[in-house]
């Protein structure tokens, strides 16, 4: 939309109707404050140490697990969408002519040669740290405040920082395939990762490595002994309370952290690659 | 009659498997006859888990819910503020579910025979726009409620844009760029709701407002009303936004639009019934979405009479006949909703057979433009014939299935004490038949002016199974015809709860 | 069981997952890396998980911790290590 449509009456209707959002919006925020009910996330506070340290965690990838699965879906999407938009299409129809396409955008001209020789050599050692550091991040997701959306982001600049310092000759060099298949199999562990609570007790996704709630009785199901084990175990944790030392296990949380990070990296690094190599079937963009 | 069940095996597999499918079908990326086996055989298999299915709730991650004695249980005959995200299954959600399952069904079995290069990405944009549809009917929380929408209008892009149209990649821009704003909208509604009640399960967050005496926090709920109705107004394409979406319409493949449509629609009816469980209450809620869905089926049919492309006028009718589906709901009595729902079922049906009709013309005609065109119906008679019944279904005539829902829309509107109402919807009806007819006896009927080269039909060979497809599409309309009872008995126990019990899922 | 699995085995296992995916991370990366870089990266890597300290409620030296106040981030040692032989074994020969 050019600026140009919006003068005279649009432009004046536009401004009101913000000025309306705005106000009602702000409003509202100011008769909240101080009034916001507690509901239910008083609830997720008293259960949040029964399982992984980092009560974000748990809310993220417990609690609220397959929303979290539907957002990774979000931002893969998201990734995929957006270079379909940006780039050309997929498919066409058998026998039809085709409409003259969209005339691709030449691939950024990265000049390297011009690259300060500082940055130059000390690129490669900060990308292997980069890398590093987002592993880090992503194994410690159940006791501190990563995970794998942090994971993936730190990589994906990794990837960024690679490609604008080397250009072509990008030691971290990911290919279109290479990140579409990260991408999708972060997302596939992800979702497959539900199934042993779901062939147990028939919730999607229940946590059979902390198994918090197969005590009760009126859960509907058993969660045999085995799979408490397999998957709860790797992940213990000694946690020095006030009242004592309490054995906690996060459960399924860190390979549903590990999913992620793939996933968030396959996506946000296929943007990276559509802006700078371009989107073509024929030539993998890079090595010419 | 027993205790409804929390873990109900079918909910995660009506997501979860479209999902998985997706993202096998994005691996396999080109091998054609891998994907059209693995698409079909996951199609079919969600088709029979929707028809095999018993009612029930699905708690995602299992975490039970906190009685109001604080201690926890799994039990759904005590009150209980969910830990967990809830879907519901219940009759109104598996005839939904069964009509999407059966449309994807035919569109991959079309689709993967009639495309041209790499389209395993393409397919899997299908499988998701399949889950966004059936996730957004079954979900009972309103943050989840938000998600499902986002990525449902993501995915309206990506089938869109996936064409590769100029035409087409504006479309989708401009639906992605629109998509920002609401989708933000309807966070900021979450969270006002979040900030009012703190239960982001839409059951919950009644029962809170139920027992809650809110004082002057009222102003706080009316804003909340406004942004989820604008959201509701995007997702379906409803007035103010309808170029956009009618845009999205026509620039997708007829096959795609098929499915666009069906989701489009599903989305009208659950996030209409989420607005009218939570705010029917409202004093003007429901007079505000009344104007809405007048005003789309007015614009959306007017503009459809003055289009002189096919699938423009389709792409318009839509968008007017997604305003008889909310017509019904915003009527908010139980035999206005029970129309809007029944009228959502058969929307899809009869559009559907209208769609698919188009595609054909694709490949026995030189596009479906009205004026380069003309004598279809010599060439292929029978195509001619499902097109005309398509469109004796859309506009209502008796033997088919619009009739009926139409009919129970004006007896609602009539008995809410509303004959305009009603008068607006024969307008609809009547319109739409020569919006369509108009279009068809200019394709179909019209003796050719410019008979096409013969050479040109042996380079696009139509799929087969097209005239099967069509032959049962046009046989629901006609049983639903006939005997409406059949639907009608899976939407009028959900319809009476939205207006009695609002807060059971 | 409880050989496979010590008591607090959540301490060792973030070291050994890192360490995998560094791996896969490497086989990602190409052309050729000196062995003055690899120095270079190592010490640098070594010098960085003592400023991150083991991840919180760690308490073990197999998780890292040598007394309360030296402890070093295990598995951002055994990423780096990870990458480099990741790297060695998937396209190390390439050409420059």
């Amino acid at each position: 939309m050019e600026i140009k449509e919006l003068r005279g009456l649009r432009g004046v209707v536009a401004a009101v109707a913000l000025l309306i959002i705005f106000v009602g919006v702000i409003s509202s925020f100011i008769q909240l404050e101080g009034n916001v009910a507690r509901g239910i996330s008083e609830e997720y506070n008293k259960l949040a140490y029964r399982m992984a340290p980092n009560n974000l965690a748990s809310w993220l990838y417990d609690y609220r697990g397959f929303d979290t699965l539907i957002e990774t879906g979000v931002i893969y999407v998201g990734a995929v969408v957006s270079v379909m938009v940006i780039g050309r299409g997929l498919v066409g129809l058998k026998g039809m002519r085709e409409e003259e396409e969209v005339a691709a955008a030449p691939p950024i001209a990265l000049k390297t040669e011009t690259m300060p020789v500082l940055l130059k050599y000390f690129a490669l050692p900060v990308v292997i740290l980069l890398l590093a550091y987002g592993l880090l991040v992503v194994t410690s997701a159940s006791t501190s405040g990563g995970g794998g959306f942090q994971c993936g982001v730190i990589i994906s600049s990794a990837y960024l920082l690679s490609v604008v310092a080397y250009g072509r000759r990008s030691p971290l060099n990911m290919r279109k395939k290479a990140l579409v298949a990260f991408g999708a199999l972060g997302w596939g562990l992800y979702t497959l990762i539900g199934l042993p609570g779901y062939l147990t007790t028939n919730f999607w996704q229940y946590n059979v490595g902390a198994d918090l709630w197969s005590g009760l009785p009126s859960f509907p199901a058993a969660v045999p002994e085995a799979f408490r084990q397999i998957f709860g175990e790797p992940f213990k944790l000694a946690l020095h309370l006030e009242e004592g030392v309490y054995y906690a296990t996060s459960g399924i949380l860190p390979i549903i952290n590990v999913a992620e990070a793939f996933n968030v990296i396959g996506a946000i690094c296929l943007i990276f690659f559509a802006f700078v190599y371009g989107w073509s079937d024929s030539a993998e963009g890079v090595e010419k | 009659m027993s205790e409804t069940v929390v873990n109900l095996w079918s909910i995660p597999l009506l997501v979860v498997i479209p999902i998985l499918t997706a993202i096998v079908l994005n691996l396999l990326y080109n091998r054609v006859r891998a994907i059209r086996v693995a698409s079909v055989v996951s199609a079919a298999a969600l088709l029979v888990v929707s028809i095999v299915s018993p009612y029930g709730l699905q708690w995602f991650t299992g975490q039970p819910g906190v009685a109001s004695d604080g201690s926890y249980t799994y039990s759904t005959s005590i009150f209980s503020w969910k830990l967990s995200l809830e879907y519901y299954f219940g009759p109104l959600q598996q005839i939904l579910i069964f009509t999407s399952s059966l449309l994807l069904l035919f569109v991959v079995v079309i689709s993967t025979r009639s495309l041209k290069k790499d389209f395993g990405p393409y397919v899997a944009i299908m499988f998701l726009t399949y889950f966004s549809t059936v996730a957004v009917i079954m979900v009972n929380d309103f943050y989840h409620l938000w998600i499902v929408v986002e990525i449902g209008s993501l995915l309206v892009a990506g089938l869109v844009a996936a064409s590769g149209a100029g035409s087409a990649q504006k479309a989708a821009l401009k639906y992605t760029f629109f998509s920002a704003l609401s989708g933000s909208g309807l966070a900021i509604a979450l969270a006002l709701i979040l900030g009012i009640t703190g239960y982001a399960n839409i059951s919950d967050a009644i029962s809170f407002l139920m027992m809650t005496d809110l004082g002057n926090m009222y102003n706080v709920l009316y804003i909340s009303f406004a942004f989820l109705m604008l959201s509701w107004i995007y997702a379906g394409g409803l007035a103010p936004i309808h170029p956009l979406k009618s845009d999205v319409y026509r620039s997708a493949f007829p096959h795609a639009t098929v499915l666009l449509q069906a989701q489009s629609k599903v989305m009208l009816v659950a996030i209409g019934l989420v607005l009218l469980r939570m705010f029917g209450g409202l004093p003007f809620a429901r007079e505000a979405m009344l104007s809405i869905s007048l005003l789309t089926m007015i614009l959306g049919v007017v503009m459809a009479l003055i289009q002189t492309d096919f699938r423009w006028i389709l792409a318009y009718l839509i968008v007017s006949h997604s305003g008889l589906v909310t017509v019904g709901i915003s009527l908010g009595t139980p035999l206005g909703i029970v129309g809007g729902l029944f009228q959502a079922v058969n929307d899809i049906v009869y559009m559907s057979v209208l769609l698919l009709c188009c595609e054909m013309l694709l490949y026995f005609n030189n596009g479906t433009s009205i004026r380069s065109s003309g004598g279809i119906a010599k060439k292929v008679p029978w195509l001619a014939a499902f097109a005309i019944l398509g469109a004796f279904a859309a506009s209502g005539i008796p033997p088919f299935n619009g009739f009926q829902s139409e009919l129970i829309l004006i007896q609602a509107a009539l008995g809410g004490g509303l004959p305009e109402v009603a008068a607006v919807i024969l307008m609809v009806s009547v319109s739409t038949f020569i919006a369509l007819f108009r279009g068809i006896y200019s394709i179909f009927l019209k003796p050719s002016t410019n008979p096409l080269p013969e050479g040109s039909e042996s380079a696009s060979s139509p799929p087969r199974g097209m005239p099967i497809i069509l032959g049962i599409l046009v046989a629901i309309t006609l049983i639903l015809g006939v005997y409406p009872q059949l639907a009608l008995d899976f939407l009028t126990e959900s319809a009476v709860k939205v207006v009695y019990v609002p807060w059971v899922p | 069981m409880i050989v496979i699995f010590p008591e607090v085995l959540g301490e060792v296992t973030p070291t050994l997952v890192a360490f995998v995916l560094g791996v896969i991370l490497g086989t990602q990366m190409e052309g050729k890396i000196s062995s003055r870089t690899t120095a270079l990266v190592l010490f640098m890597g070594l010098l960085a998980s003592i400023l991150f300290e083991a991840p919180i409620h760690f308490w073990s030296v197999l998780g890292g911790v040598l007394t309360e106040q030296i402890s070093f981030a295990f598995p951002f040692i055994s990423a780096t290590i990870g990458i480099l032989l990741g790297k060695s074994i998937k396209k190390g020969g390439g050409s420059e």
